[in-house]
């Protein structure tokens, strides 16, 4: 049986923030992830705003996490080789009696610390873009966005570079406390757990023993707790849907526009943002939902979403819309209650070693290593660990093209998003690297293949003769994203 | 088709990969640059050598020429260009060999990234294998053809799944790759290569249950209505719309309504399919300069790859008139200034009279609608699908009698599809039968075919099977392999 120091369940940004924080540390680390690949779950499901922190009320792990993610993200993004476009942000009130409330998110704003928050007029709004609507606006200076799909891999890809590993594709089905198998425990009361995980494929079951066991599984965290009978939170999925617009009209607007946040509703309400590739999202819908995984996108939110849209921003045009997606908030707080309940970030109490993460909606994402910092400090409080003498840095290990030789032309495969053969590869050799899955929907994450106007009506045909030939990958095995995705039903000869 | 690009930095070209260091200091010049190897493109290069333009290039992002007409394998080409019934590859395969014979320059793999001009000069940025290239030309071409409306800018509701095609892709996947979309398949949208693609995927032995099309009316030719659907019995729903997908990884099934998004039900498949309208695919320009000139699918859709051709060949005389060529075969004169300068903007006037022209066919199909086609065959020998009425009067040429005779008798369509390529399991060769058999026999004939493999070397025209399915009939090949 493989024993390790610490076992993450979750490859989504916070997962990987810890098992890259942990692996800055003499310690052996394993994550565990159901899906295919790292950012398939609500990871890559979100704006990709990295938030300044004003929205969150002051003395809440949200607001602290927050800020200090906003802070240091501009370092990390550098160490992690990806980008982040400060682009500042506008909160703006569309009537004479929002303006008073966004008095009240500046002071909120200050009370935690942020910084480069100020009110503006109608006349400045226009300053910046002509095209915004709005009587008064408060401008976050700070805010900014990333792609939050690199972000989320980058850390995974440093977390290896560092030694830990990966077991994708699967799904923990137990954890239960047990006696150590090997050696003597790390965790001073002598409590290890076994936890049993089973391929999705090859149905193989494997356990796997730890000393901590890092609860990081966004929507399904409270089922994962229920398997040591911790009952004490429920999650209420809470869906929100998107729009993605071509970059004819994500150049007309370059920074995120937000409306003034209507206190129970269970979002900051239906905002435009400018993405870094260059098109323009319009969402997210809060609805709460029963299915966790259910990332349909529907009728009247489609078009409920596009009227919203244009009030904020009337130069918008439904023929520029390329697609349509849905993420799911993992919630804390009930429809009926409405509004945040803060970050739960703890060990439990009856079942020393296991670390709950539930509720880590948005700010989630710009708090993800801070969050992880916080957990990194409940384990080393009990088990003093050493830093490694050597962190590698992901921005240091980037494959060149020129890396690529002759194996890989500039060849272009996805033209929407001029995408070569090279970048294909690289991705291919990425996602093997660190032991997902190759899917279309990986490639698409790391390269934006697929992401443009066409929508891979011309690089799916592409990118799957590329991998045929390149990399000997049988179209028939090769799944959209997850399991029982097959692209294909078979040979036609 | 090679061309010395590159100053290198040092002499070692034997490695590919050093060429990607290669300084670009000067750009090429030459009188036109041509953006794109399909049929547009392949007709103005055929028609500009011919007016004496000979030191031209031409660029095609695929790793062949032809454009979109390779995967085309099933018939009804060359009708009104050549007066002959040929397939999308042997159309093809008529221009490339006029560009060998003339020795135009045409390189493949090049994507072009950009147009644009800078002192009234003209630039064409183009990425090859080897690495990026710049081009100077007095005149451009873009004929870039048009891409397929995906599902985004349909805007369908539902799940994001595996089993959503477009038409355009699908056809690629089965014709050219051997590759099978799915096996319970409906299609969205009743454009000529939906119809296309419901007959191919059923002579492949998949389902196809439904086409849905929100028009009254369908998009396609009505000459494609009758062979691909009616002759299958595929229903086409009309006025009707998609309102939901699911799924579990892959599609599961579609909710389908009426326009009005009455009357929902579900249908139980495991393939979408879209042909839901396609669009000018003409973004890389960005300049207004004059002299640079759009032609084929990337100016409006056509309905025939004949009129995309000769669309070509008039955007060749306009460019050698553009040139000073007295002999252009086009006055100077009779030209509107947009066609003149080559402006970007006569776009927008040749799609307004476009539009208009299509309204004026909606409105003519409408009229057809409420007399209903039930008394009538259509004639397919030709595109105007001419409606032949009992006293098989109503065909615009004589040849519509003939048709509607030999329909009531014993109606025929020629058999296109593939045959598999022995050793290589992504690569098939496309074959036709010389002549039409039976309708009867074409399921069993494409049944047969399944079990045909060939050995490349293949030249278009060889000879597959001898006496297929009817005796007096043969297979031929489509399309070569070498």
């Amino acid at each position: 049986m493989k024993s390790f120091d610490a076992v993450i369940i979750g490859a989504g940004a916070v997962g990987n923030a810890i098992a890259r924080e942990l692996s800055k540390y003499e310690m052996s680390v394993c994550v565990i992830e159901k899906e295919a690949d790292t950012a398939f779950g609500i990871s890559g499901r979100n704006s990709g705003v990295l938030h300044s922190g004003f929205n969150n009320k002051p003395g809440t792990l949200m607001a602290e996490l927050c800020v200090q993610g906003s802070r240091g993200f501009a370092g990390e993004a550098a160490g992690l080789g990806i980008k982040l476009d400060r682009t500042g942000k506008l909160v703006t009130a569309l009537y004479d009696e929002d303006v008073q409330a966004l008095y009240l998110l500046k002071e909120q704003g200050e009370a935690n610390h942020v910084d480069g928050l100020e009110i503006i007029s109608s006349a400045e709004i226009r300053k910046i873009n002509e095209n915004i609507s709005g009587v008064a606006a408060l401008l976050s200076n700070a805010t900014g966005i990333f792609d939050p799909f690199l972000y989320t891999i980058a850390l995974a890809e440093e977390a290896i570079l560092n030694g830990a590993e990966y077991r994708f594709f699967n799904e923990v089905t137990g954890i239960a406390p047990c006696r150590p198998s090997t050696g003597a425990p790390m965790a001073t009361d002598g409590r290890r757990y076994q936890i049993t995980c089973v391929h999705r494929r090859s149905q193989c079951e494997e356990r796997i023993e730890a000393d901590w066991v890092i609860n990081s599984t966004g929507l399904h965290s409270d089922h994962v707790c229920k398997m040591l009978g911790i009952k004490d939170f429920i999650i209420h999925p809470c869906r929100g849907e998107y729009h993605i617009l071509d970059k004819k009209i994500g150049s007309k607007l370059r920074i995120p526009v937000y409306p003034v946040p209507n206190e129970k509703s269970g979002g900051l309400g239906v905002h435009l943002t400018p993405t870094v590739h260059g098109n323009l999202m319009i969402g997210p819908s809060a609805e709460y939902v029963s299915m966790r995984e259910d990332f349909s996108t529907t009728e009247s939110i489609m078009n409920d979403l596009f009227a919203q849209g244009s009030e904020l921003f009337p130069g918008i045009e439904k023929s520029g819309i390329i697609r349509s997606f849905a993420g799911i908030r993992p919630k804390l707080a009930a429809e009926s209650e409405g509004g945040y309940h803060d970050f739960i970030i703890r060990e439990s109490e009856r079942n020393k070693g296991f670390v709950i993460l539930a509720g880590i909606e948005s700010p989630g994402l710009t708090a993800s290593i801070p969050v992880a910092k916080k957990v990194a400090e409940i384990i080393f409080c009990r088990n003093q660990a050493k830093h490694k003498k050597l962190f590698r840095r992901r921005i240091d290990a980037i494959q060149t093209e020129q890396d690529y030789g002759p194996s890989g032309s500039q060849r272009l495969v996805c033209l929407c998003e001029s995408k070569s053969e090279i970048e294909i590869l690289k991705a291919y050799d990425q996602i093997a690297m660190i032991g997902a899955i190759p899917t279309m929907k990986g490639i698409k994450n790391r390269t934006g293949a697929g992401m443009g106007n066409c929508q891979g009506s011309f690089c799916t045909v592409n990118i799957i003769d590329l991998l045929e030939r390149k990399r000997g990958v049988d179209p028939l095995g090769f799944f959209l994203d997850g399991p029982g995705s097959n692209l294909f039903a078979g040979r036609t000869r | 088709m090679s061309e010395k690009f590159f100053e290198l930095k040092d002499g070692n070209a034997s490695k590919d990969y050093n060429i990607v260091e290669a300084i670009e200091v000067k750009p090429i010049k030459k009188d036109v640059v041509i953006i794109g190897g399909g049929p547009a493109g392949l007709a103005v290069a055929d028609k500009l050598f011919d007016l004496g333009i000979k030191d031209i290039v031409l660029f095609e992002k695929e790793e062949y020429l032809g454009g979109v007409l390779p995967q085309c394998i099933h018939d009804g080409f060359g009708l009104t260009k050549f007066g002959r019934n040929i397939t999308g590859p042997e159309y093809a395969q008529l221009y490339i060999s006029r560009i060998l014979e003339k020795n135009i320059t045409a390189i493949c793999c090049a994507t072009v990234m950009d147009v644009y001009s800078n002192n009234h000069k003209k630039y064409v940025s183009v990425i090859l294998p080897q690495g990026e290239c710049l081009y100077e030309a007095k005149a451009v071409v873009l004929a870039t053809g048009c891409r397929e409306r995906g599902r985004g800018s349909l805007g369908i509701p539902g799940a994001r799944l595996a089993g959503i095609y477009t038409a355009g892709s699908a056809q690629a996947f089965i014709n050219l790759k051997n590759l099978m979309p799915g096996k319970r398949v409906v299609i969205l949208g009743s454009g000529d290569i939906g119809l296309i693609m419901a007959r191919r995927l059923t002579l492949e032995g998949s389902e196809v249950l439904c086409v849905v099309e929100k028009e009254p009316i369908p998009g396609g030719l009505r000459r494609n209505v009758v062979q691909c659907l009616d002759d299958f019995d595929i229903p086409l729903h009309t006025n009707s719309i998609i309102t939901n997908i699911y799924g579990n990884g892959r599609v599961e099934g579609i909710e389908m309504a009426a326009s009005d998004g009455s009357g929902r039900k579900n249908v139980s498949c495991d393939t979408l399919i879209l042909s839901a309208g396609l669009i000018p695919e003409n973004g890389v320009l960005s300049t207004t300069e004059s002299g640079i000139y759009v032609c084929g699918n990337a100016l409006y859709v056509h309905g025939l790859v004949d009129d995309v051709s000769s669309s070509g060949e008039e955007v060749a005389q306009a460019v050698s008139a553009f040139m000073g060529k007295k002999d252009s075969g086009l006055s100077v004169a009779n030209m509107t200034d947009d066609r003149k300068s080559g402006n970007r903007y006569a776009i927008a006037n040749i799609s307004e009279t476009r539009s208009r022209r299509q309204a004026e066919l909606r409105e003519k199909r409408l009229r057809e609608l409420e007399c209903g086609y039930t008394r009538t065959i259509t004639c397919i020998l030709c595109p105007n699908s001419c409606e032949i009425d009992e006293e098989f009067k109503g065909g615009k040429c004589e040849k519509g009698a003939g048709y509607a005779k030999a329909e009531m008798a014993n109606p025929t369509r020629v058999l296109t599809s593939s045959v598999k390529v022995a050793g290589r399991i992504s690569q098939l060769v496309s074959v036709r039968t010389t002549k039409p058999i039976s309708k009867e026999k074409l399921k069993e004939g494409a049944r047969s075919l399944r079990e045909l493999e060939v050995n490349p070397p293949i030249h278009q025209g060889d000879l597959i099977c001898k006496d297929f399915i009817e005796d007096g009939v043969d297979l031929i090949a489509t399309s070569g392999l070498l």
